[in-house]
C-alpha cells in the first residue's frame, strides 16, 4: 500500500461519514478545508479508518495528527 | 442488542428532510460534552416525526445556565430540560474529596439538584428529566465498599435513591435511568475512554443512540405518546407447542419441557397488566379451546380475569387487531402485537402499520430480555386507578360481541378451500394412528387407546374398518385429522362407531358432518342399515357430549343411532381429495 493508495481509502471513508458529495484529500489537506470534517466527525472518521484498515491508533497519535498527511504516515508505519 | 440507526445515520437525519409532525423545544445542560447526545436526540427524534429545537447550555454551562436568570436557558423557555449528570465528572469530582468529606459527597450533590429543580420550578414550567450515575468500579475499599458510607459504590447507591425521591417530591422532574442501561449493555458498550479522553462523551458512539432512546421515550410519554396494549398470540409465544394438537396436559408451561420461558413472558404480560396495560388476546384458535388453559392449566399465570379482549378464531390477525381497535378504541399506534410467527408478524406489519410488533429472536429464551430491552411501554404517571383499567375494558369488549356479526362464518369456511383426503388404515400411517389414539382425549368419543399391534390386527380385520381423514387449505396442511374406526355387528347391518377422534384445531370446520357423509356412504356400499355411535364420558372428553346429537343420530338405550335410509346430506364446506 503506498500513499496514493491509502488517500483513495480515505476519501472514500470521508465520503461515507460526511455525505456530502466527492471529497478530494492531498497530504496537506486539513479540517479547515473540508466542509464536515469538524470536531464533531473527527473522532467518527478516525475510528471509520480504523475499522476499515484494521488498526488502531493511539489517543497520543489523534492528538498529533495535523493534516492528512500526518495521518497517512501513521498508517504506512503501522501497515509496515 | 436492540438494533438502532447508527449515530451516524442519526447524524445524517438532520440533513434529511424528513416529515414533522410535533416539535419540542429541548435544553440540554450538562457538565460532560451534549453535542453528541444532542444529535442522537435530534436525529432519533426525527424518526418519530418529531423536530426538537435544542438549545444547548454548552460545556459544564449547568449551574451558570440555571442559578442565572438572565441565561439563553430562560429566554429559551424550553418544553423539556435535560441535565445530563456526567458519570465520569461525577465520579472525579468524589475522588478529589479527602476521605473524612466522601461519606456526604452525594448528599451534597442531591441539594445542589434540589436547588436547580426549585429554582427551574420558581421561575418556569418544564419538565425537568435528569439522568442518574453509573457506578464505576474504583475497588479502592474492595468488597468493604458496601460497609463503608466513603465508597464510590455507596454515595453512586445514595445518590440515585436520592434522584428518585426528587423525582417523586416533584411532580415535573423524571429520571433517566442510564444506570440500568449501563447495567443491561455493560461497560464495554456504553463507555468509550478514548472517546472520552478526546471529546468529553461519556458514551460511545455505538451507545450513543440507546442513550438518546431513552431521553425519547421519557419525553414521548409525558407529551402522551405510549403504549396501551398488549396484543398476545397463545401457541408458541405463551406457551410452548399448540394447544390444539398437543391438549392441555402437553403444552409447555411452568415445570412442563421448556415451560418455564414461557412462564416468565407470562409473568411480564401480568407485571404489565398490573400496571395499567391492557392484554388481549390474538390467535388462530377455537375459542373454547384456546380459553382452556387460561381456565383449566394449573401452571398458567395469566388467566381469563387479565384479558380484556380475547378474540380466538380463523380469521386473519389483521381483522382481529382491527376488531380489538373498536373495542378498545384506542390508537394503534398505542398497541403492541406479540406473535412468533413471523408470516403472522408480517402480515400485521403491512396492513396495520401504525401498530408496533417487535421482530421476535428465533430463540424463544430470548424473547424476554428482548422485549425488555426495547422499554416498550414507558410510562410518565401511575395510580391505583390503571389497574382497574382491565375490568373496564373487558365490560366494553363484552357488549361489543353481541355486536359482532356472525354471519361471516360460512362465507368464510367457504373461503378457505378445504379439501379432505380419505383413506383406509394402512401400515404406513399406523404409526401415526396409534399415536392418536394414544394421545387424543378432547374430541374422542370412547377414548380406546390403541398400540400399533392393535392397528395392525384392524388392517387385517373383516369386522373393523379404520379410516382417516387427513385436510389441507390455503394456509397449508394439517395432515390426519380424524379417524374413525367402525365394527360390524349383527352380521353387518350394524356399523358401531368404535372410535371417532378428531383434532380439535380443525373444529368447526363443518369436518364432523364430511365424516358423517363419508360414514353414511360406506354404510350403503356396505349394506348396513345403521351406524350406532356412543359417547363414553371422561373429565377431558365433554366438547364431544353433544357430538351424535349435533349430527342428527337419535338417542336410545345410551347408544346414539343413525337410520342410512333416513339420512338427508347435510352441508359442508370440504371437498373430497381424491388425488
Amino acid at each position: 500500500m503506498n500513499d496514493k493508495d491509502i488517500l483513495r481509502k480515505l476519501e472514500t471513508i470521508f465520503e461515507d461519514i460526511i455525505e456530502d458529495g466527492t471529497v478530494l484529500l492531498t497530504s496537506n489537506t486539513t479540517a479547515d478545508d473540508i466542509e464536515g470534517w469538524d470536531s464533531l466527525t473527527h473522532m467518527e472518521i478516525i475510528t471509520a479508518i480504523e475499522k476499515e484498515l484494521n488498526i488502531q491508533f493511539t489517543s497520543l497519535e489523534i492528538g498529533n495528527f495535523q493534516n492528512i498527511g500526518d495521518i497517512c504516515s501513521t498508517i504506512l508505519q503501522k501497515s509496515e | 442488542m436492540t438494533q438502532l440507526s447508527s449515530f451516524k445515520q442519526l447524524r445524517l437525519n438532520l440533513k434529511r428532510n424528513m416529515d414533522i409532525n410535533k416539535t419540542f423545544k429541548v435544553a440540554m445542560l450538562g457538565d460532560s460534552a451534549t453535542q453528541f447526545l444532542a444529535i442522537a436526540l435530534r436525529g432519533i427524534a426525527l424518526e418519530s416525526k418529531i423536530k426538537i429545537e435544542i438549545l444547548e447550555a454548552g460545556y459544564n454551562q449547568t449551574e451558570f445556565s440555571i442559578l442565572n436568570f438572565e441565561s439563553d436557558y430562560y429566554k429559551f423557555s424550553p418544553d423539556y430540560t435535560i441535565i445530563l449528570m456526567s458519570s465520569p465528572v461525577w465520579h472525579d469530582k468524589f475522588s478529589k474529596n479527602a476521605i473524612e468529606d466522601k461519606d456526604q459527597f452525594s448528599n451534597q450533590e442531591l441539594e445542589q439538584i434540589k436547588l436547580y429543580v426549585e429554582t427551574i420550578n420558581n421561575k418556569i414550567q418544564t419538565n425537568i428529566i435528569i439522568s442518574n450515575i453509573q457506578y464505576e468500579f474504583d475497588f479502592i475499599f474492595g468488597n468493604y465498599s458496601s460497609k463503608t458510607n466513603a465508597s464510590s459504590i455507596y454515595q453512586t447507591t445514595n445518590f440515585n435513591i436520592g434522584l428518585m425521591k426528587l423525582s417523586q417530591a416533584f411532580k415535573n422532574v423524571f429520571i433517566s435511568d442510564i444506570a440500568s442501561l449501563r447495567g443491561l449493555y455493560g461497560q464495554q458498550i456504553v463507555f468509550d475512554p478514548r472517546l472520552y479522553a478526546s471529546t468529553k462523551s461519556d458514551f460511545s458512539y455505538e451507545f450513543l443512540p440507546y442513550v438518546a432512546k431513552n431521553f425519547m421515550d421519557i419525553i414521548l410519554s409525558i407529551s402522551g405518546t405510549f403504549k396501551k396494549c398488549l396484543i398476545l398470540d397463545l401457541d408458541n409465544t405463551l406457551w410452548g407447542g399448540i394447544i390444539g394438537d398437543d391438549g392441555l396436559e402437553n403444552i409447555q408451561i411452568g415445570d412442563i419441557g421448556i415451560g418455564a420461558i414461557y412462564s416468565s413472558i407470562q409473568l411480564w404480560a401480568k407485571n404489565l397488566k398490573e400496571r395499567g396495560i391492557i392484554l388481549a388476546i390474538c390467535s388462530k384458535n377455537n375459542e373454547s379451546t384456546a380459553k382452556e388453559p387460561f381456565l383449566k392449566h394449573p401452571d398458567m399465570i395469566l388467566r381469563l380475569e387479565d384479558i380484556s379482549v380475547f378474540v380466538a378464531n380463523w380469521g386473519t390477525k389483521s381483522e382481529n387487531i382491527n376488531y380489538i381497535h373498536n373495542v378498545l378504541n384506542i390508537g394503534f399506534d398505542s398497541m403492541v402485537f406479540l406473535d412468533d410467527n413471523p408470516f403472522e408478524r408480517e402480515l400485521v406489519k403491512s396492513l396495520v402499520p401504525e401498530i408496533t410488533v417487535p421482530e421476535l429472536p428465533s430463540e424463544p429464551s430470548q424473547y424476554l430480555p428482548y422485549l425488555r430491552s426495547l422499554n416498550l411501554f414507558e410510562v410518565s404517571s401511575f395510580s391505583t386507578e390503571d389497574k382497574n383499567r382491565t375490568i373496564k375494558y373487558q365490560e366494553e369488549a363484552s357488549r361489543q360481541k353481541i355486536k359482532q356479526s356472525f354471519n361471516n362464518a360460512s362465507d368464510f369456511l367457504k373461503d378457505l378451500n378445504m379439501k379432505s383426503k380419505i383413506n383406509k388404515f394402512d401400515n404406513f400411517n399406523s404409526p401415526r394412528i396409534s399415536q392418536l389414539t394414544q394421545r387424543s382425549n378432547q374430541f374422542n368419543l370412547r377414548t380406546v387407546r390403541y398400540n400399533e399391534s392393535d392397528i395392525t390386527n384392524i388392517i387385517n380385520s373383516d369386522i373393523y374398518t379404520g379410516i382417516t381423514f387427513s385436510l389441507t387449505d390455503r394456509f397449508g396442511e394439517y395432515g390426519i385429522v380424524a379417524l374413525v374406526i367402525l365394527e360390524s355387528q349383527n352380521e353387518g347391518k350394524n356399523l358401531f362407531i368404535d372410535t371417532w377422534i378428531m383434532s380439535c384445531r380443525v373444529l368447526k370446520r363443518t369436518l364432523e358432518t364430511f365424516v358423517t357423509n363419508e360414514l353414511i356412504l360406506f354404510a350403503k356400499n356396505n349394506k348396513a342399515e345403521k351406524l350406532i355411535g356412543e359417547y363414553i364420558p371422561t373429565p377431558k372428553n365433554i366438547i364431544v357430549k353433544d357430538h351424535y346429537k349435533n349430527l342428527g343420530f337419535r338417542e336410545q338405550d345410551n347408544n346414539w343411532i343413525l337410520d342410512i335410509k333416513e339420512y338427508k346430506q347435510r352441508k359442508c364446506f370440504i371437498n373430497q381429495n381424491k388425488d
